[in-house]
């Protein structure tokens, strides 16, 4: 699988343009981080990427295919995203929320049948979450929701994971379970592009970042070449150390990032 | 939190069958279980049975038979329409005439009966008049670019003000003696025009708008998920939202035009049958068609029994919808 932007661009109405001249691609599995200040585009072009919206110009190519010629249901079994915030609506029970994941394999006058019970089922052992089942998603942690709607998103069996701000609101533990669980997935062969504000997720998460400013991708490649204090000086106007260190415990290298009191 | 789903479905398709059932006997026309096995009897095999009473045969099959029926439809009709607008619009707040069907279907009764119309000529207006609102608030939502839901509640209440403003100026031109207190009955709602013609009127539409809700039930779990959500989950949310608004209109156009505008039902038994089977649409949908179908046949017996005069539903539904509702709320689980 593998997913492509060429020269995307995309406005809002007549307005001026989110972003424009985006080239990007992820052609094998792995996490796929993009960085970047708040109102860069990230967010836009990741619906875009998720076929919620179409680009002004340029195109979008899905395995060579344009986004555009693909029906909803289409997309949605090859790519799952979740947004920054979800709406609620209704108190549905985490079983039911992970079982719309279904969705895309079903038509339109059919509902879950045992099947995709059962597919339901392993997501939930599969993001560790079994024992919330029965539970109401409106009345479990902001930790374990992410949890239950990474498994919707698993439940739609699909190839490539678009998160935006995944561990947005998490406590630092909570960050930590649903970041290893996105790279366990990207290990398994999932091609994950997730949005970040903090640099040293990308650092110690990400196989590939790329670094987003005004509407413009800055830079792109390993997080080694691409987290320097001079990058992250241009985009976030500000200074930034970037420290390595040697564990004296384990004695593996660490690197970490922290802006300048 | 399902605790005993068999013993909950059995009620679900036990009660209604048992509230009809003993509907059937109520009203100015004594009848005994005996009767009405006898007239059965009579017409199921003639040659083994009589009819008790020719008088009393017409009273039960023409009269009685058929409005238990409508009361048992329409409140079906009205419950599992609010639930499908809740689900769409994602509010616990909507109801069934939401878009503008119910003013729309009383402009259209109110013009008949200006006229001195036929009943079933007030019908057929009652019924277009409710699908031309609904279509007029679609219409005009397509204007806007954004296919939100807000505009389209937003349509509904920009069609509902406007039809409703035509029907105070009929009811304020109307004659006093003759036509204005068939046009408020009618506003209140009642049941004391049915008949089998009324039910063959309105079984058909009902039944296609309700088989087709039922089919496309499950989905409305995703579509409540907001309009991003459920697209990111392969669903075509317009079309489903139109498919919806569609049988919607159907089933309330057709409730309205044989039973006047009855208020509360597709609000509230939606919330009743989520605290009973939960939100998820998929046992929500039929237990409103059990839930609503039940409430308004037995509110419709007391309507017709309770005082020598037909009290109209549309008020009884909220004098005693609206206690019940508030307690409970109280004690209830909470599911929206």
């Amino acid at each position: 699988m593998s997913i492509e932007i060429k020269e995307a661009a995309f406005s809002y109405r007549k307005g001026p343009p989110v972003f424009e001249g985006l080239n990007f691609s992820a052609q094998t599995s792995g996490v796929f981080c993009l960085l970047g200040p708040n109102g860069c585009g990230k967010t836009t072009l990741l619906k875009c990427l998720a076929g919620l919206v179409t680009l002004r110009s340029g195109e979008i190519l899905l395995q060579g295919r344009s986004i555009g010629s693909l029906k909803h249901t289409a997309i949605a079994s090859i790519i799952g995203y979740i947004p920054q915030e979800h709406a609620y609506s209704f108190a549905y029970s985490v079983f039911d929320m992970v079982l719309m994941g279904r969705a895309p394999h079903l038509g339109m006058f059919s509902s879950p049948s045992k099947k995709d019970f059962i597919i339901a089922g392993e997501c939930l052992d599969r993001v560790g979450i079994a024992h919330l089942r029965d539970k109401r998603f409106t009345e479990i942690s902001g930790g374990e929701r992410q949890m239950v709607l990474i498994a919707r998103v698993l439940a739609q069996t699909p190839r490539i994971m678009l998160l935006d701000e995944p561990t947005n609101h998490l406590d630092f533990r909570n960050q930590t379970l649903i970041l290893r669980i996105i790279s366990n997935l990207a290990a398994d062969g999932l091609i994950v592009i997730m949005t970040s504000h903090i640099p040293n997720h990308a650092i110690t998460y990400a196989s590939h970042v790329t670094l987003m400013n005004c509407g413009r991708l800055v830079v792109s490649g390993n997080p080694e070449d691409v987290i320097t204090e001079k990058n992250l000086r241009e985009i976030y106007s500000m200074d930034v150390r970037v420290f390595e260190i040697s564990d004296p415990l384990t004695g593996n290298t660490l690197k970490f990032c922290e802006p300048l009191k | 939190m399902k605790k005993h789903p068999v013993l909950v479905n059995s009620a679900l398709i036990a009660v209604p069958l048992a509230a009809m059932a003993i509907s059937i006997f109520f009203g100015k026309y004594q009848a005994t279980p005996r009767d009405i096995l006898s007239i059965l009897i009579s017409r199921l095999w003639p040659e083994v049975g009589r009819s008790p009473s020719p008088m009393l045969e017409v009273a039960l099959l023409h009269v009685r038979l058929p409005r238990v029926l409508l009361a048992m439809l329409v409140g079906m009709s009205l419950s599992i329409s609010g639930a499908s607008y809740q689900g769409l619009f994602r509010n616990p707040l909507v109801s069934s005439h939401i878009l503008g069907v119910a003013s729309g279907a009383s402009f259209g009764a109110a013009i008949a009966i200006l006229y001195s119309a036929p009943p079933i000529v007030v019908q057929l207006s009652a019924f277009c008049f409710g699908l031309l609102a609904v279509g007029i608030a679609l219409a005009i939502s397509s204007l806007y670019r954004t296919s939100s839901t807000l505009t389209l509640v937003l349509v509904g209440m920009i069609t509902t003000a406007f039809f409703s403003s035509l029907v105070s100026y009929l009811t304020y031109t109307a004659d006093a003696n003759l036509k204005l207190p068939a046009i408020v009955f009618w506003l209140m709602g009642s049941l004391s025009a049915a008949s089998l013609k009324n039910l063959e009127f309105a079984i058909v539409p009902m039944a296609v708008g309700i088989t087709a809700l039922l089919a496309i039930r499950w989905r409305i779990n995703v579509l409540s998920m907001g309009e991003d959500e459920a697209k990111a989950l392969g669903i075509n949310t317009g079309r489903l939202r139109f498919m919806i608004v569609l049988c919607c209109t159907l089933i309330t156009s057709a409730s309205v035009c044989v039973s006047g505008v009855i208020g509360w039902i597709g609000l509230i038994i939606p919330h009743f049958a989520r605290m009973i089977v939960g939100p998820d649409h998929k046992a929500l949908l039929p237990a409103c068609l059990s839930i609503g179908g039940v409430y308004l046949l037995l509110v419709d017996n007391l309507a017709r029994t309770l005082t020598n005069a037909e009290i109209p539903l549309g008020i009884l539904t909220g004098i005693i919808g609206a206690p019940v509702f508030a307690y409970l709320l109280t004690r209830g689980e909470r599911w929206s």
